[in-house]
């Protein structure tokens, strides 16, 4: 019995990572330009293989994302990878470019489609997907977030 | 010790390269060992080292996991089971074994040297001195599966063929052959109706070189809250008949069984499941003119699973056939993926054993990936860009489709449409790889260029088998 306490011990003890499945949600830069990354986590004990799309969104005044095809005409998106497999408990960082090229601010999110499991041949492929949304302003003033969802008519707080 | 010694060495260069760690520990009467293990999971393989203590003797293990052209490969260490529907070679290997699987059809192979194992949730090690190779190749039909196992182990020839058929609700299994140089012919047959099953079935049971063969017959039936069977065993070693009969009305559920083989017993139990969580059991057995009563439980809940009970099981190697078992199970999920078990189980002679054992996932903390990413600057992104569309015969987007290009392997997205990033403006190998689609189904390549530059507009089109 003496050992089970031990045991109960030295595993109390572990350090493991409590991280989001993606992180961070949130990212904001401003002079038209921004080089970022964020990391997908898989918590699963099965391989998670993971696509990323690059999407343009909009704000509706109750401050829900519509998501829209990239306009490339305004913005250009540049991936280091679309697509990983991530083993059981590990993470993978996607790193990204993005350039707007329009004076208004550029709203891209990063659509991670995690879908965990081997190949079957039967059944259904269910993936998730959580953004990674990019504010990015043509000025160099802070709080480009803040002044895109106020110019959407989202009210503060909300 | 070599061989642990040789494995730490091999694996040192892994743990630079490992996100995850996953340390169990652990201690068991019924392995009479005590030990630990650690998997590096590195973004291409799994690599376990095991260390422990088994009956006063010092044993290692480890192996390494890796994926190779749809081959699922194991190098090291592995108990290795090879078997049709109802017998198999079970062997422990200290050498490469590789799997490959298909919509209908599985293909194993192994070659090395084979052994002893000692095996337990926490730690496994091996001890392997003799030639041993093989296979096993299962291939699935409409209505039956075939099996065959050939191998060459210890000296001892393995010629085993299974078939398996089965129409509506009725099942037949049969394998015959040698296994390791014995004979064997087992089978089973099974019926399934709406309101009532019949079973027959002959298996054999090895247990530290013993052997017995035990014949069985049972018959079930159910209806609405009632349910009862009668089974009756026969071996070289020993016989015996059980009846009983249930009923489960709401959250209350009464079992009764009679146990007849060298002497009587009865047994009978009182469940009631208090609410999903909760539950409380009495079992009251009678044998030998005495009557015991125990009580026993269940509790389920995110952090903690426990239960107590005691069930009658037949024991062929024990001079007593039926035996009251204690049974225990308590599991503890604590946060971070950390888990702590500790369960009996009965011996293969009778008796109670006990294991415990946990682990956890922990991170590695020297790794950049592990931090947290923001809008920090990284390293530009430089290179060439590839970029195609995989898409079926219908002309409909495939999503999950995996593409390997060069040494890395890129799946499409929702759009079936794929990017590479490659470092020099010239052609790179690219090869369609049907098995690890993430769609479900059987897939075949339609066509697809074997090579490609960046700029080039890359078409596949695939379609479901």
């Amino acid at each position: 019995m003496k050992i089970f306490w031990l045991l109960i011990l030295v595993l109390s003890s572990a350090v493991a990572a409590s991280a989001q499945t993606v992180g961070p949600l949130l990212a904001e830069g401003g002079k038209g330009r921004a080089r970022g990354e964020f990391v997908v986590t898989n918590n699963g004990v099965q391989p998670m293989v993971t696509t990323v799309q690059a999407m343009t969104f909009k704000l509706s005044p109750q401050g829900e994302s519509i998501f829209l095809p990239l306009d490339t005409n305004n913005v250009v998106v540049k991936l280091l990878e679309t697509s990983a497999k991530i083993g059981a408990k590990q993470n993978h960082v996607f790193a990204y470019e993005v350039q707007c090229m329009s004076q208004q601010p550029c709203l891209v999110a990063m659509l991670p489609r995690m879908v965990t499991g081997l190949h079957t041949s039967e059944g259904l492929q269910i993936g998730i997907i959580v953004p990674h949304s990019i504010y990015l302003c043509a000025d160099r003033a802070k709080d480009c977030r803040k002044r895109v969802r106020l110019a959407a008519g989202v009210p503060a707080g909300q | 010790m070599k061989t642990f010694l040789l494995a730490l060495l091999l694996l040192t260069g892994s743990v630079l390269h490992a996100q995850t760690i996953n340390v169990q520990v652990g201690a068991s009467t019924l392995f009479n060992a005590e030990g630990g293990s650690i998997t590096l999971y590195t973004a291409n393989t799994n690599e376990t080292i095991g260390l422990g203590v088994s009956n006063g003797r010092i044993v290692a293990g480890a192996n390494s996991e890796f994926i190779s052209r749809g081959w699922d490969i194991t190098a090291g260490d592995k108990n290795v089971f090879l078997a049709t529907q109802q017998l198999g070679l079970s062997t422990t290997l200290r050498g490469l074994q590789a799997q490959h699987k298909t919509a209908n059809s599985t293909l194993t192979v192994f070659s090395g040297l084979v052994g002893d194992a000692y095996s337990t949730p926490f730690f496994s090690g091996a001890e392997a001195h003799a030639f041993g190779t093989g296979f096993q190749f299962t291939r699935k039909f409409h209505n039956a599966d075939l099996s065959s196992v050939v191998a060459y182990t210890n000296g001892k020839p393995t010629i085993l063929q299974g078939a398996v058929w089965h129409w509506r609700g009725l099942e037949l299994q049969s394998t015959g052959g040698l296994l390791e140089r014995r004979a064997y012919v087992i089978g089973s047959a099974s019926w399934r109706l709406n309101h009532a099953a019949f079973d027959a079935g002959r298996q054999t049971l090895i247990w530290q070189g013993e052997r017995s063969t035990v014949s069985s017959g049972s018959a079930s039936t159910w209806f609405g809250p009632v349910d009862a069977h009668a089974t009756a065993y026969s071996s070289s070693l020993a016989a015996g008949q059980t009846v009983g009969a249930g009923l489960h009305v709401g959250p209350v559920i009464v079992r009764g069984d009679a146990f007849l083989a060298k002497q009587r017993s009865l047994s009978s139990s009182l469940t009631v499941r208090f609410s999903r969580r909760w539950s409380l059991s009495q079992f009251t057995t009678r044998s030998n003119g005495q009557t015991a009563v125990n009580f026993g439980g269940s509790y389920t809940s995110n952090l903690v699973t426990a239960s107590v009970g005691y069930q009658q099981q037949f024991i062929p190697f024990s001079n007593i056939p039926f035996q009251k078992v204690l049974s225990v199970t308590l599991a503890f999920q604590l946060p971070h993926g950390t888990t702590v078990n500790l369960a009996t189980v009965a011996a293969p002679t009778g008796g109670t054993r006990w294991s415990a054992y946990g682990g956890s996932y922990v991170q590695a903390p020297w790794l950049p990936a592990t931090q947290h990413a923001g809008a920090q600057a990284h390293a530009k992104i430089g290179g060439y860009e590839l970029r195609g569309v995989v898409k079926d015969q219908f002309g409909v987007a495939v999503a999950g489709a995996a593409i390997v290009i060069g040494k890395e392997t890129i799946y499409t997205d929702l759009q079936g449409e794929f990017i590479a990033r490659v470092k020099k403006n010239a052609a790179v190998d690219l090869l369609v790889d049907v098995d690890s689609f993430t769609a479900p189904g059987s897939w075949a390549l339609v066509s697809s260029p074997t090579c490609a530059s960046p700029g080039d507009p890359i078409q596949i089109v695939v379609r479901r088998k």
